[in-house]
């Protein structure tokens, strides 16, 4: 991986600001849970010797536990007043660990009438747990049951607790672009940042003895390539781009239609990485009637992931999708819509990696 | 304290069993937890000032030569034996010795250009011992051309490790100690309980130089 720069944070430095930050916008209304977007990062980096259990894309169904699991609960990030809140390495069962088979007895083995396959963890237990244990159960009672999706990368944050968290300066932000990288050659395993990480999106490889976590692609980007998670997605909802670019996607969603939100902002880490909130369907009563005052996803649920701002940012979405559905223009709408791909939705970073 | 020298096999002073460390002399040196305020982040010492770390109480200490090695035999008291490294919160139980490269290297992990020399051990790689170079806190660089090799035994809630050296070294050996038949070296001692998930800057230290002088 890359060297380390001089940017960043130095011993008792100050955080420097990049020059430049890129930024993804997720629109929640778009993503299918197919999670092309997480086996498109595992492919392209995590399938070296430590990392089988990595997801640095991972997609959780919402409501639900998250990877790792309970991740809200566990602190990190820094309180009201900018101090850091303790927090606690999640485990490998937590995040769900990589699980093997006994697929040489069941395959090969003769006995694949007799016997199943059943997975075990590195302790070699029977699994309680998995990356994606709750997928699709979600929330809420019959007929109100709900559920979206909420994929999930490093944020690339602006005020990083995971590399202020770091005794050794390991962990840096690039001038350039912004994306927080972890020198791997500077890493000695402590594993202070997944502590203070509040999005718990750092692994530890105990193979390498170093923390690894997403890198925003980096030698993609500075080919002009997209992320792979962005490339990939068949939802084509994940928005790539610099937050300062007036032209682009990212801006227009961020400040100008202001529709994208941060997820837990309470954390107070800034993350570069913003969420289109999802509209949902009215409430439906026992009896089937269907109440269009009470959206079948509760506001309160949704703002206490992207704060208080849901509730304006849901009607702006909706007054856009009327004015479209009268056949109206929406700037908005086009913008969410992406008509052309991928130009619109990644704009600076369309080159095809097939082609280089 | 006296080091010995005693012309046996090295192997011999590897092995922290031998009955030559009978003949060694040795010393009990008291430790103490890192105090939470010098830990170099926020985050850190946020995190440990309401923690118990740093308890273990003290270190034993013998050291041997022979002609052209040194042995260092280190034994404390450490009910649980934690030398896994699987699990995110698996820290190995490990132990260090300190070196200051130049006269007036500070205590703690040396500074800018006053840099000391640390032999670490850990548990999870009970066999070799590795030297890194350090400039102050948080700058720890592991040298991988300078060889420690190690022999360790857990039993009766105590560990026993022998770190042994060749007395001086020719590659990288600004960033190395050289030990001189004849001349005294100071080295302090730092202690990790992996159980309590002790690293780095959470240990406990021996806060005072030990001289130890190199019988000819
Ligand atoms: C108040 C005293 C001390 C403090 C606050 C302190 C702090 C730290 C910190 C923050 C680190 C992690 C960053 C790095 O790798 O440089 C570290 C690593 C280390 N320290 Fe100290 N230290 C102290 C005393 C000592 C002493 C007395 C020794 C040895 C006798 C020692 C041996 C080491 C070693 C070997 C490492 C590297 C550990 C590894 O690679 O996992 N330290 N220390
Ligand atoms: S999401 Fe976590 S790992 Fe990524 S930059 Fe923010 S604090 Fe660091
Ligand atoms: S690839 Fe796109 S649609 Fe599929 S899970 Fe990921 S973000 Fe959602």
């Amino acid at each position: 991986m890359s060297e380390k720069t001089d940017i960043g944070r130095e011993l008792d430095g100050a955080l420097q600001k990049p020059k430049r930050q890129l930024a993804m916008v997720f629109d929640l209304n778009k993503c299918l849970g197919c999670h092309t977007c997480s086996i498109s990062c595992k492919r392209q980096w995590t399938r070296d010797e430590g990392m089988d259990n990595m997801w640095w894309a991972v997609v959780n169904t919402q409501p639900g536990k998250g990877t790792p699991k309970n991740w809200e609960d566990m602190g990190g990030g820094w309180d009201e007043k900018g101090e850091p809140r303790p927090s606690k390495i999640p485990t490998r069962d937590e995040f769900g660990d990589a699980w093997k088979f006994n697929k040489e007895e069941v395959f090969h083995g003769g006995k694949g009438k007799v016997t199943y396959l059943k997975p075990v963890n590195t302790k070699g237990e029977s699994p309680d747990w998995g990356p994606n244990w709750d997928e699709d159960e979600g929330g809420g009672e019959y007929p109100n049951s709900h559920f979206f999706y909420l994929p999930r990368i490093c944020n690339h944050c602006t005020h990083p607790a995971c590399l202020e968290a770091c005794p050794r300066g390991a962990i840096y932000k690039r001038d350039q672009d912004g994306i927080v990288l972890i020198n791997d050659k500077q890493c000695k395993g402590f594993r202070f940042c997944m502590e203070a990480c509040p999005y718990k999106r750092i692994y530890y490889n105990h193979v390498q003895d170093v923390t690894q976590k997403c890198i925003f692609c980096f030698p993609r980007v500075e080919k002009g390539v997209a992320p792979s998670c962005a490339r990939q997605c068949p939802g084509r909802l994940r928005f790539v781009g610099y937050l300062d670019d007036e032209d682009g996607p990212i801006h227009k969603l961020v400040h100008q239609w202001k529709v994208a939100l941060p997820l837990h902002e309470e954390y107070g880490t800034q993350p570069n990485v913003y969420y289109v909130p999802p509209m949902s369907p009215p409430a439906v009563d026992s009896l089937g009637k269907v109440d269009p005052s009470k959206p079948r996803i509760p506001t309160a649920y949704l703002e206490s992931l992207f704060g208080p701002r849901v509730k304006e940012v849901l009607a702006v979405l909706e007054a856009e999708k009327e004015k479209k559905a009268k056949g109206e223009a929406s700037e908005l709408m086009d913008t969410l819509i992406v008509y052309k791909w991928p130009e619109d939705i990644f704009p600076d970073f369309v080159q095809d990696p097939a082609e280089l | 304290m006296l080091v010995k020298r005693i012309d046996v096999n090295g192997d011999v002073l590897g092995d922290p069993a031998a009955s030559v460390w009978s003949t060694a002399n040795g010393e009990t040196v008291p430790l103490m937890p890192t105090p939470a305020a010098m830990q170099p982040t926020k985050y850190i010492s946020t995190k440990w000032q309401n923690e118990v770390y740093g308890q273990t109480k003290s270190v034993s200490v013998k050291a041997l030569r022979n002609a052209d090695e040194i042995a260092f035999r280190l034994e404390w008291q450490d009910p649980t034996k934690n030398e896994q490294r699987i699990e995110n919160t698996d820290f190995p139980d490990a132990v260090a010795m300190q070196f200051p490269l130049s006269e007036d290297a500070s205590l703690f992990m040396g500074g800018e250009g006053t840099p000391v020399n640390l032999w670490y051990w850990r548990a999870d790689h009970p066999a070799r011992a590795r030297s890194d170079v350090a400039h102050g806190i948080g700058t720890s660089r592991v040298m991988d051309d300078v060889s420690i090799s190690a022999q360790a035994v857990h039993a009766n809630g105590r560990w026993s490790v022998v770190m042994r050296r060749a007395l001086s070294v020719t590659k990288e050996a600004a960033s190395a100690i050289q030990i001189v038949p004849g001349q005294t070296v100071r080295t302090t001692f730092a202690v990790w309980e992996g159980g309590n998930l002790e690293r780095a800057g959470i240990k406990a230290f021996s806060p005072a130089w030990l001289e130890l002088e190199i019988e000819a």
